[in-house]
């Protein structure tokens, strides 16, 4: 857990619609260390994803302009220079998405997508090699029957056995940044946390980093060393994940967790009333200010600078920067 | 949170077949229990699992291809097309997908004006005005909503559209499939909560299908786990989370992933999760969960196991429980 993989430093990610412009990210600034687990968490529409294809690359071309910040990979700034960048990113970062049926081409085999990965290796491999390689990659997310799988049409596996062949194409290139976009989320319970673990111990025996995005707040808790809340395009909170689902510092992500119903059954919050500030026209200050219960003069006035509370907790929050001028 | 103990509806050893181009599915293979009045009875299973078609034939969708369904001892295994007018009044369904279930190309004021122009006494005028106003209000949306179109108003609204929808009718049973499934946590408890407040104030009865346990803790009185087709087990909801029996129920409530060491503690000893669903149209012999049980025995692979009682109103199903002589 030493060197820095990724390093993004005050990010701006705005999209180019009918309407004017969205601002979605806004001055987002993360980083990731080798061999660390990073969880993504907050509500749709808050910008996980689009954080996510602007380390992937795969931001939508005219309609997205980064007009400030960096993100450093392996010391490679990918937005300033595209060209390494683009060669450091597809040989270190690999993306798994939400949806396995859709991003399997329903039209080729298992097979055919794995040997098109295995095209892009430094290294020609001969057609008996090839095979083995991607059985083994079957073989290490547990696949029933790999040999089998590697003839079938997406359509004839089940949505668990989908998931497990996009993890085995992550695993053909000996990538060091997973991005798991909601890997689970169309899956159900049982088969979650089958893939999960299988998902954690890929990434901690092979030393690899990964960014995990997901609704299931428990699953997050459990996978990653550090959480980042994110909240309309901003990161609001972060710090050891033990921490912060111990004891939440911002009023949103107090919010958030209060909302999930919890298996000890003591009934379930009113939720966060309101919803997600429009892209369009972001309020001034704090973000979350229009819908924070403890919301104060301040905060529609000026954005929160990040404070580090009970020692590893970074916190953008004006309740606790006023604190800090108070002597706590 | 109190039922009054009078059945309202019953489902006896339901069945359910869909013929498909690889030979006979079977959704549902005998179903069988009981909803009583005010109370919000859970139906779990993973998907695949039949449980949405159980919902789909007690709202009318479709005929059942065996079994009964009796709605106040009255028999009403017949698609919506047969029931009678009450009925159709009486019993109302919620989907899980809001956007999809909403007319694109109607306000909300259509949408919620059309129940009351089949069902109901004020057809037009003022009184439908009045109606609308007061279904609306129910769910606790403001009135200049009436005016927008579903792809105007998030996703929570559209589904609180689709409850007043289904309240239009004044119904004492509502089949709410996932209603929340669809939705962020933040906007589930809200419906969740609009949907419990409802149910005491209209003393409504819900059949509440889901995946997720979390929410069946905290909404649902009794709660019955289904797998490929059967129910495994069926408890009140308390007793069902501090004392599952059958190892499917263990092996789902294990693999919660949970976010506090307090609730840790809720989740029975770890049976780790194996396998998938198998095709309901290759069903393994004897009990359908004997691939993926860690405590399967001969028996299992051979014959079905029976519903047993084994502690009052604690049904289950598998051969490792028998019934208390």
């Amino acid at each position: 857990m030493s060197d820095t993989l990724l390093h993004i430093d005050t990010l701006s990610v705005w999209y180019k619609v009918y309407e004017g412009i969205l601002h979605v990210l806004n001055g987002l600034s993360l980083h990731v260390d080798t061999g660390e687990r990073v969880g993504l968490i907050g509500e749709a529409g808050c910008g996980k994803t689009t954080l996510l294809k602007t380390i992937a690359m795969i931001l939508p071309a005219p309609a997205a302009q980064v007009p400030a910040g960096s993100v450093c990979l392996e010391s490679v700034d990918i937005l300033k220079d595209r060209r390494r960048g683009l060669r450091t990113v597809r040989d270190n970062v690999s993306m798994i998405f939400q949806d396995p049926t859709a991003s399997l081409n329903p039209t080729l085999t298992v097979r055919t997508f794995m040997a098109d990965i295995l095209k892009n290796r430094p290294q020609r491999l001969s057609k008996g090699d090839k095979k083995r390689v991607m059985l083994q990659a079957l073989e290490k997310v547990s696949m029933p029957s790999p040999e089998r799988v590697l003839d079938s049409y997406p359509i004839q596996l089940s949505g668990g056995m989908r998931q497990r062949v996009c993890i085995a194409m992550c695993l053909l290139k000996d990538v060091r940044l997973i991005l798991a976009d909601e890997p689970t989320t169309s899956l159900d319970v049982t088969i979650e946390e089958q893939i999960l673990e299988l998902l954690n111990d890929l990434v901690v025996k092979g030393g690899k980093s990964m960014i995990l995005v997901s609704h299931a707040l428990g699953a997050v808790r459990k996978m990653t060393d550090r959480v980042c809340v994110m909240y309309a395009g901003e990161i609001i909170e972060t710090g050891a994940s033990k921490r912060v689902f111990g004891k939440p510092a911002h009023p949103y992500t107090q919010g958030l967790f209060d909302a999930t119903p919890k298996l000890s059954g003591e009934g379930i919050s009113d939720g966060i009333a309101g919803e997600l500030p429009s892209y369009l026209t972001p309020p001034d200050g704090c973000r979350f200010a229009p819908r924070c219960p403890s919301c104060l003069p301040i905060c529609n006035g000026s954005q929160p600078s990040i404070v580090t509370v009970s020692g590893a907790q970074d916190v953008a929050c004006h309740l606790y920067t006023s604190n800090e001028e108070n002597g706590e | 949170m109190s039922t009054t103990g009078e059945t309202l509806l019953e489902v006896r050893n339901l069945r359910k077949q869909f013929n498909t181009r690889y030979g006979a599915l079977i959704a549902v293979a005998g179903v069988t229990f009981r909803i009583d009045n005010s109370e919000i009875f859970g139906l779990v299973g993973e998907s695949g699992s039949g449980k949405s078609t159980v919902g789909s034939m007690i709202a009318g969708m479709y005929a059942s291809n065996g079994g009964e369904i009796l709605y106040r001892g009255q028999d009403i295994d017949k698609p919506a097309a047969k029931r009678s007018q009450q009925l159709k009044r009486e019993i109302q369904m919620v989907f899980q997908d809001p956007g999809g279930s909403l007319n694109p190309r109607q306000t909300i004021r259509q949408i919620l004006s059309f129940p009351f122009r089949v069902h109901s006494q004020s057809k037009r005028g003022k009184d439908l005005e009045n109606e609308i106003k007061t279904a609306i209000g129910k769910v606790g949306l403001p009135l200049s909503y009436l005016e927008k179109y579903p792809q105007a108003i998030g996703g929570g609204e559209k589904q609180l559209v689709c409850i007043a929808r289904a309240l239009a009718t004044n119904p004492s049973f509502i089949v709410l499939d996932e209603p929340t499934s669809a939705l962020d946590v933040s906007i589930q408890a809200k419906i969740s909560n609009t949907l419990l407040e409802l149910q005491r104030e209209f003393g409504l009865s819900y059949l509440f299908i889901t995946h997720n346990l979390c929410l069946i803790r905290n909404l649902v009185h009794r709660t019955a786990i289904m797998y490929l087709g059967q129910l495994c087990e069926t408890a009140p909801t308390s007793e069902f989370f501090s004392d599952p029996l059958h190892p499917y129920t263990q092996m789902l409530l294990s693999s919660i992933p949970v976010m506090s060491e307090a609730e840790e503690q809720y989740k029975p000893q770890e049976v780790k999760s194996v396998g998938e669903i198998p095709n309901p149209i290759h069903r393994p012999a004897g009990c359908g969960f004997h691939t993926r049980c860690p405590f399967c025995m001969n028996i299992c692979k051979t014959k079905e196991p029976e519903m047993v009682e084994i502690k009052p109103t604690h049904f289950v199903c598998c051969h490792l429980h028998k019934a208390p002589a």
